[in-house]
């Protein structure tokens, strides 16, 4: 039977690292000037009602 | 054809963690219940941050991994909602080329990722994970497994247990961003592509360099977690109205990205 290695995955080791990763987008993306505050996806009415 | 969208796509998993041969003994291994039991009321009783930290006083990186509580049916739903709504985000032509490599499956899991891989390869007449893999791949966010054309994503992570509503869908965005730009650069990217990975990486951007170095990744997974992520970024990036290469990336890796992954904007 053949066996499979399949890649890592996406690994974040913990929360520190959720963190991390979140930090480092919001600071590429205020080095030109974008605000990092997350604009949500289009259609999502959940997050809308939510946020009402 | 796309498979999303409907409850066929996504599994869940009921009830505790099954016990096998490649857990660690510790002492979180006191939170393991077997499958097809209830919950005891210490499990109900304690929140999933809580287990969290037990773990971590546990200091055991596998042990972690067992210190998760069902996230509800409720966040799953969310969860799969938000990877549904991610997908749409994507540019068309993107989309088709994910359906194109066989890419556009996906489950959204509250199950640690090696048990959920394993069941499904053996399902699909491979031979079972190692279970040493099988405990590895419990760490991951989210992978694509390309000989089964299917993206995972484990919503009920334990890195994601206690965040916020912004912040989990955030993160379900962004690894679902990943694992489709991940699976472009596997099929996409060509072997020189992967040879130069950690020269690749010496040009990314410092944050994103020092995450996927730390990450453990073989030198091999370099260049496609370096799109992957760049990706993700770019994904970001266009949500947000800005697209075009920024000028904190440098000029090889962009014209990567545009090559492996078909971005024109």
């Amino acid at each position: 039977m053949e066996r499979v290695t399949p890649s890592q995955g996406y690994v974040v080791k913990d929360r520190e690292s959720v963190e991390e990763i979140l930090k480092v987008e919001a600071e590429l993306l205020r080095s030109e000037g974008i605000d990092p505050a997350w604009p949500g996806l289009p259609g999502d009415h959940q997050r809308e009602d939510r946020d009402e | 054809m796309r498979n999303s969208g409907s409850g066929a796509h996504v599994a869940h998993w009921p009830v505790g963690w099954e016990a096998d041969e490649s857990l660690p003994i510790g002492p979180a291994a006191l939170f393991v219940v077997p499958a097809t039991g209830g919950l005891p009321s210490v499990w109900r009783a304690i929140s999933p941050l809580t287990l969290g930290r037990l773990a971590r006083m546990a200091g055991d990186d596998d042990s972690m991994q067992l210190a998760r509580g069902p996230i509800g049916e409720r966040r799953l739903e969310r969860a799969r909602r938000i990877v549904d709504l991610a997908w749409r985000d994507l540019p068309g032509q993107h989309r088709l080329l994910l359906e194109n490599i066989g890419a556009s499956r996906w489950q959204v899991l509250d199950r640690p990722l090696g048990n959920s891989v394993n069941d499904l390869l053996i399902s699909a007449g491979y031979a079972q994970l190692l279970p040493a893999g099988r405990v590895s791949l419990d760490r991951a966010l989210g992978m694509w497994i390309e000989r089964l054309h299917l993206v995972l994503i484990d919503a009920g992570h334990s890195v994601l247990a206690d965040l916020d509503d912004q912040t989990f869908e955030l993160m379900l965005v962004r690894t679902a961003w990943h694992e489709w730009g991940h699976a472009l650069s596997v099929v996409r990217a060509e072997h020189d592509d992967v040879a130069a990975g950690e020269r690749l990486l010496d040009l990314a951007p410092d944050g994103v360099r020092e995450f996927i170095r730390r990450a453990g990744y073989r030198r091999s997974e370099y260049t496609h977690e370096l799109i992957a992520e760049i990706y993700a970024l770019l994904m970001s990036r266009r949500r947000r109205g800005h697209t075009g290469q920024p000028p904190w990336l440098a000029d090889e890796i962009y014209r990567l990205v545009r090559r492996v992954s078909g971005w024109s904007e």
